[in-house]
């Protein structure tokens, strides 16, 4: 049925394979309309599977689970320093309670699974090329955005890149909490590489009940993007 | 245990409870098994190498203690067999053709899958680790990780097809057509 070996399709699917091998099943992938509805069903699962099981990792960790790993870390730092030791408590600061998921599946579903993206103008009009791949690279980050924002907990930092306009992206949640009416908001931070420049903001963003994350405010952090 | 790495430890538990919950199906058992993970990691945490991942290093221990719980359970049920190659299929196919592709769909569709490869499907597919990290993390080769991981995927395609064959999902999110693009 299909001219490409799954185990390819899925290392593709994954961001597993080099460049060189992309391409190749890329330019394989355009001749051949079977295999391409099957790369898009599984990046469809992919994606899917990503978030399938987030309730857990965004509801609050039972507290009877996070005191027993205390207290085994206190008895067993008393055992080797033979002291009592105290269990310090921690408050998770990072999500607190379970979200409605299942909203989240759409718009995420089209940040994750690709890695990559190509043109596949073949000639003519450069500007238009290139100000089309602009925009595709800025709904790539805006997914890549809404991904880190849903998924990333605070501190942990969801790249991009496309390596054929030179331009990389990472986005790093910093802070989260709740609205007045409720809704999660996150602080975070964006940096931007076009061509080896680089710019970084920071904004506000907040989930609406879709699983969008909106951006309320954006600050262009002067001091450190290079205009020479 | 330093301070830190207890710290970092409470810090991944969202995770490894997520992980953890893919094996055991059940969020009770869940707790249960991240729980017994976390004191078997504690008291043998001069073991864990500092530099390396913790996450990665909890990912394979709380696999191997998943993996023993459930053949002392086989024991105790009077069932020797190893889990190893188990293929029981309890997907509800008639349930899974009213609802579209949902995260439901999707969780039961993982749910159905042998313990090895759905073990493979919750570091690679759910937590994105890559194969490299995944193999490392459940200490085995990368072809084994590879073929269970694509025996996995091709068998979730399976059961998911009816439920993608237009891309509904899409359609009916609010995306707009060069969005959609920018990913093929």
């Amino acid at each position: 049925m299909i001219s490409l070996d799954e185990s390819t399709l899925i290392a593709y699917v994954d961001g597993e394979l080099d460049i060189e091998t992309i391409r190749m099943v890329e330019h394989k992938l355009s001749e051949d309309a079977n295999a391409t509805k099957y790369v898009e069903h599984l990046r469809e699962i992919a994606a899917l599977s990503r978030i399938a099981f987030n309730d857990t990792l965004h509801e609050a960790v039972p507290q009877a689970l996070k005191d027993a790993v205390l207290k085994a870390a206190a008895l067993n730092n008393a055992d080797a320093a033979n002291v009592v030791a105290f269990a310090p408590r921690r408050t998770q600061s990072d999500w607190g309670r379970a979200l409605p998921m299942a909203a989240a599946a759409a718009c995420l579903l089209l940040g994750l699974g690709g890695g990559y993206q190509y043109s596949k103008a073949s000639t003519g009009d450069a500007l238009k090329l290139a100000s089309l791949t602009m925009q595709q690279d800025q709904s790539a980050m805006d997914l890549a955005l809404n991904q880190a924002l849903e998924v990333k907990m605070s501190g942990d930092t969801q790249t991009w890149a496309n390596p054929d306009s030179h331009r990389s992206a990472a986005f790093t949640p910093v802070k989260t909490y709740q609205d007045k009416s409720g809704a999660f908001c996150r602080e975070y931070r964006k940096d931007v590489s076009t061509n080896n420049q680089a710019e970084t903001s920071f904004g506000l963003a907040c989930r609406d009940d879709k699983g969008t994350w909106k951006t309320r405010y954006l600050i262009l952090d002067n001091s450190n993007s290079q205009n020479f | 245990m330093d301070a830190r790495t207890q710290q970092e430890l409470v810090a991944i538990l969202p995770r490894l409870r997520r992980f953890a919950l893919g094996l055991t199906r059940n969020g009770a058992s869940a707790d249960d098994l991240v729980q017994a993970a976390c004191e078997k990691a504690i008291a043998r945490i001069d073991q864990w190498e500092v530099g390396t991942r913790l996450d990665s290093w909890m990912f394979r221990i709380i696999q191997t203690t998943h993996i023993d719980q459930i053949r002392s359970q086989k024991r105790r049920d009077g069932h020797l067999e190893l889990v190893e190659g188990q293929t029981e299929n309890s997907f509800d196919g008639e349930r899974a053709a009213e609802a579209s592709l949902t995260l439901d769909a999707v969780r039961r569709a993982i749910y159905t899958l042998p313990d090895d490869q759905r073990a493979v499907v919750m570091l690679v597919s759910v937590e994105g680790l890559s194969y490299k990290e995944a193999s490392e993390a459940l200490e085995i080769p990368m072809g084994t990780l590879t073929s269970r991981l694509v025996r996995a995927r091709t068998a979730l395609a399976r059961i998911l097809e009816e439920q993608t064959g237009d891309t509904d999902i899409i359609k009916t999110n609010n995306v707009s057509p060069l969005e959609r693009g920018s990913i093929q």
